[in-house]
């Protein structure tokens, strides 16, 4: 009983909710979109150059798995931070909606093209075999074969991406990043008012839950084994 | 060719493939059809798309791709298939879509890297006859690597025998395979053959055994009989195969032959003069 009253419903300012649920969206769409585009770019790299691949390149694999490792493991609260001077020199700007994407993607892109790499070599070796055997080129076996064979791989990395970035524009409302997180922040946290927190709070749910159900769906349409 | 080799030439027909670019190579790569094992189809695309893949590399206009694709899938018999992916097809089947990938740039040659090997026998002489249906149909060099000798007699004209590496025996599959000369040609024919240790027979016989080979259409006419009728020389069939490779009749026989030695010799010049191969045992 005392949870009831504790809680105060009338707090929750619902433009705002609304604002802010649109901020995270845009965030979200933006950043995985960039993060979809660099990883891929990333990921087919790194596989390419790697061992016993089409494109073996030993150093060129050995930097750029080395730059992906340590953007890895810098947290993504701090990497905002470090990243500022580049965010503002893209943006104009360190703040909002804007001013989180760069972060959002410095940190998802390289997470996207380690599950791009790994999606990649779960492609049987045959049938790249039998491609070139075929007269294919080595953009043909990319764009023809390795990445229409790993789509299922490639599906399940972006669902995964895309949750991982839900929690990271929440986090970016911690430099002012705008959206849910920062709604959250501000009246959940700063002002003490719960109702506030758990609204943000199931919203986040909510749209992890959607994400999840969508990249499933997609995932078990495009199987074939 | 999919990788260079250190040493030595590759040669299709007049090209020496070693001596090419990469670019060129993928051109000529297109002349050379190959059917694998594990048939390495694209799991994500339809039996139909896998076909055109080669067809699309090669920048065919879409309408003359779906002719093609139509004809080779009337060809390996899946007209009803077109739109399934390999997951839903049989072993069989999937290497019909082999087939008729491969075939898909009419190439001069048409690989097949142990193409049968995981199939069950049935499905193996399927796959078998409509390569040699291909073979007669549209006159391509078929290239075939196996470790059935059964594949071997069957279908193939030619066998060459690979032991470590080096050609140890190459010829006609008959003369091969009726005289292996090579130890490992010995073993791997004796897979097939009838494997008879004579030596029992030459003791407990007290008659003259003689081995008899002989090839061709010679194989259905009744030699031995004319050749003892005017005699009064008596044999027995102790062991034999009478069979056919390919499309050569062959026999091998062990006989015992009871009688005179005079006669008996008239008896294998006879059987000579015919084209048999008559040689004693003891």
């Amino acid at each position: 009983m005392m949870m009831k009253q504790d809680i105060d419903w009338s707090e929750v300012r619902w433009e705002e909710v609304w604002q802010a649920s649109k901020d995270t969206l845009t965030m979200l769409g933006a950043s995985l979109l960039f993060t979809i585009i660099l990883g891929l770019l990333i990921g087919v790299v790194l596989f390419l150059t790697s061992k016993r691949q089409l494109l073996e390149q030993p150093v060129v694999y050995a930097v750029l798995s080395l730059v992906v490792n340590v953007l890895r493991s810098v947290p993504f609260i701090i990497l905002m931070i470090l990243i500022m001077p580049v965010t503002k020199a893209l943006t104009g700007t360190t703040l909002g909606v804007q001013g989180s994407i760069p972060p959002l993607v410095v940190a998802a892109a390289p997470f996207f093209a380690r599950l791009v790499e790994t999606s990649l070599r779960e492609v049987d070796r045959g049938v790249i075999e039998a491609a070139q055997a075929m007269g294919a080129s080595r953009w043909d076996i990319v764009r023809r074969v390795l990445l229409l064979e790993a789509r299922p791989g490639l599906l399940a990395g972006i669902t995964i991406t895309a949750v991982t970035l839900v929690s990271y524009t929440a986090m970016s409302g911690v430099i002012g990043g705008g959206g849910l997180g920062d709604l959250a922040l501000r009246y959940g946290y700063q002002r003490f008012q719960t109702s506030v927190m758990i609204v943000t709070v199931a919203l986040l749910i909510i749209l992890v839950q959607l994400l999840q159900m969508a990249g499933d769906h997609l995932v078990r349409r495009f199987s074939r084994k | 060719m999919l990788e260079r080799p250190t040493s030595g030439s590759v040669k299709v027909g007049e090209v020496e493939l070693t001596r090419l670019s990469t670019n060129q190579l993928q051109k000529e790569r297109r002349r050379i059809g190959m059917i694998f094992q594990h048939f390495n189809l694209l799991s994500m695309a339809t039996v139909r798309d896998n076909i055109s893949f080669p067809l699309e590399l090669a920048k065919l206009p879409r309408a003359e791709i779906k002719k093609r694709v139509d004809e080779l899938l009337k060809l390996v018999g899946l007209e009803q298939h077109a739109d399934k992916f390999p997951a839903q097809l049989s072993g069989g089947q999937k290497q019909r879509v082999g087939i008729a990938r491969a075939l898909a740039n009419n190439p001069d040659v048409l690989l097949c890297d142990e193409a049968t090997s995981a199939l069950d026998p049935q499905t193996t002489n399927a796959i078998l006859s409509l390569l040699l249906d291909i073979n007669a149909k549209l006159g391509i060099t078929i290239l075939l690597i196996t470790h059935e000798m059964h594949v071997i007699r069957s279908i193939c004209d030619r066998v060459a025998v690979i032991d470590g590496g080096e050609i140890v025996e190459m010829g006609d599959v008959v003369e091969v395979f009726l005289k292996p000369q090579h130890a490992i040609t010995k073993d791997f024919v004796s897979q097939i053959a009838d494997s008879f240790d004579p030596r029992e027979l030459i003791n407990t016989r007290s008659g003259r055994l003689v081995k008899i080979n002989y090839v061709g259409e010679i194989t259905y006419e009744p030699l031995l009989f004319n050749a003892v009728k005017s005699t009064s020389v008596q044999f027995t069939i102790l062991q034999g195969t009478v069979s056919r490779m390919k499309n050569t009749p062959y026999g091998q026989l062990v006989i015992e032959f009871i009688g005179a030695d005079a006669e008996i010799n008239k008896v294998f010049d006879e059987l000579r003069g015919k084209g048999l191969e008559v040689g004693d045992l003891k």
